[in-house]
């Protein structure tokens, strides 16, 4: 019996160079399951055990330097279609040194027993100390039934709470979440790619969450607490990494507690205007993702009767976004490596994954753009560019082969000779990893002269899903290095408008 | 839909609200439908004209 080594290591090497390209599969199978789960919303829902219910509310506001913003944000707290009887703001100054302090004295004044500044003299340390801060006073008596975290700039729509508070009338629920909704008045490029990401992730992805079983992260600026719960976490939020909104939400689910997202409790929030800005923002939540995910590994892929984080479908759906980038370059990879083995399988896999893409991608953005149908006509170019051009025509080139490698070419008198076509292969299916390159030199080239035309221009040529992985692959390479993890905040300068 | 005093809505109102944005949740089904309809319409021109 002969064996042939050189036919054994041949197809060992398609086997493995198949499994590398079957990692880029799993995030877009992963997002096109979340989708499909959304219109099952229609019967999946909280809202038959939700009822009339006003509870007493408390409202955390953190402020740091926020006085060109916090008076209107008071003010407006204070004309929500909710009784104000039942409605008190705690604004904790976190050692402002601008007029923050005044502004707050003066709506204390104006709303006396309904509006209360408390001052921290050491300042920096985190939202999450400032919250605390806040919580501890709040805590001091029996008067909160519900707390509502916030950002100082968010702007709440009149009946947004009314329709948070509503869900806290089934005890099993210990937290709500509304739709963080990208309110700029001044819109540019960014803050509309950033608005139409927001409807994939909120009113999208959380009513699939909803569906599912579990959310992965209650909003920031819009966070509604029962008192039990509260107390249940300790009665403060965790201030051990840079994701303490992901950990109150993982550790409410974990004690049995449910959290509802509430698509229709609309909140307006200003977001970064550039890359640089948007970098740092995202930065601090990947790197808080990365201890998020280290914290849980024991509840990863292990169902539980308790909570459903443990389940298959939301640990694909959280390694897929986690891992997004790495699949993209070990998928690149997997196909580079299959053509130079002249594998017959290269185009029947290629085509396979990219069509799968582009399909995923059809039905995703065509579902969400309807989900907002005014931010989606606003941002009509940001959302049919949000995979980037290059993308879009490599998805192309997968689902209408002829169009991109015959006919496009051949409007410009353009032959491709069979070299030709095997370079342009090559640069078609290492496009992805060189995709976050781009989206990297936007970011560098941002502040030059140059870069108030290139840096657009590059977003919507890669993409703003690269400028995402970009970012997170960044968070890899500051976790292995251990580089400090500090709490920058956003600057926030009162353009959001409703 | 509307409330005399916007600031203490009763239960009627509320629960009212809360029936009208539990309909409104059944239009994500058509929704759905026609993020479907461009997917098909997708298949369909590859189909006629790419293979």
């Amino acid at each position: 019996v002969s064996f042939d080594w050189g036919t054994f290591g041949y197809n060992t090497l398609v086997v493995v160079l198949l499994i590398l390209v079957a990692t880029g599969a799993i995030p877009v199978l992963a997002g096109a399951f979340s989708f499909i789960a959304i219109p099952f919303h229609s019967v999946k829902n909280h809202y038959k055990k939700a009822g009339p219910y006003l509870p007493r509310v408390a409202i955390v506001v953190p402020a740091w330097n926020e006085g060109a913003v916090i008076g209107e944000s008071v003010d407006r707290l204070m004309a929500l279609e909710y009784p104000p009887e039942n409605l008190r703001v705690y604004v904790v100054d976190d050692a402002s040194t601008d007029n923050t302090p005044d502004v707050i004295q003066a709506k204390a004044a104006r709303y006396p027993g309904q509006v209360f500044h408390i001052r921290r003299d050491k300042g920096g340390e985190g939202k999450a100390h400032t919250l605390n801060a806040g919580i501890r006073v709040i805590l001091e008596d029996d008067w909160m039934e519900a707390l509502l975290i916030m950002d100082a700039d968010v702007v709440y729509l009149p009946n947004s709470l009314r329709k948070m508070t509503r869900h806290l009338a089934d005890p099993k629920v210990g937290a709500v979440s509304a739709y963080i909704r990208e309110g700029s008045a001044d819109k540019n490029y960014l803050t509309r790619f950033i608005g139409f990401e927001y409807v994939l992730s909120q009113p999208a992805a959380r009513r699939a969450q909803n569906v599912l079983g579990a959310q992965a992260c209650l909003a920031g600026g819009a966070q509604l607490h029962t008192r039990e719960n509260l107390l249940a976490l300790g009665g403060q939020i965790d201030t051990s990494s840079l994701a303490e909104d992901t950990i109150t939400t993982f550790e409410t689910q974990l004690r049995g507690r449910e959290v509802v997202f509430e698509p229709l409790a609309v909140v307006h929030a200003e977001e970064p205007g550039l890359i640089a800005a948007l970098w740092k923002q995202r930065l601090r939540w990947a790197r808080g993702n990365v201890s998020v995910t280290a914290r849980y590994r024991h509840i990863w892929f292990r169902p539980s009767k308790v909570h459903k984080l443990g389940s298959v479908s939301f640990g694909v759906v959280w390694f897929s976004l986690w891992l997004l980038p790495v699949a993209m370059v070990t998928s690149s990879i997997g196909l580079l490596g299959l053509l130079l083995i002249h594998s017959q399988l290269a185009v029947i896999v290629f085509r396979t994954l990219w069509i799968t893409a582009a399909v995923s991608f059809a039905f995703t953005l065509a579902l969400a753009a309807q989900l907002d149908r005014k931010l989606s006509s606003n941002a009509w170019r940001e959302v049919i560019t949000f995979p980037g051009i290059i993308s879009m025509i490599v998805m192309l080139t997968a689902f209408f082969p002829k169009l991109t490698e015959v006919d496009l070419p051949a409007l410009f008198g353009i032959h491709l000779t069979a070299g030709g076509l095997f370079d342009l292969t090559i640069a078609i299916y290492i496009w992805i990893p060189f995709s976050m390159l781009g989206a990297y030199l936007a970011r560098e080239v941002e502040s030059t002269w140059i870069g108030r035309f290139l840096s657009p221009l590059l977003i919507y040529l890669v993409g703003y899903g690269s400028l995402l992985c970009a970012i997170t692959f960044d968070s890899y390479i500051k976790e292995i290095r251990h580089a400090e993890a500090k709490w920058d905040k956003t600057e926030k300068t009162g353009r959001v408008v409703v | 839909m509307t409330e005399s005093d916007p600031r203490h809505p009763s239960d009627e109102f509320i629960q009212a609200e809360l029936d009208r944005d539990l309909r409104h949740e059944r239009v994500l089904i058509p929704k759905a439908i026609i993020a479907l309809a461009v997917v098909a319409v997708l298949v369909i021109i590859r189909q006629l004209l790419f293979v």
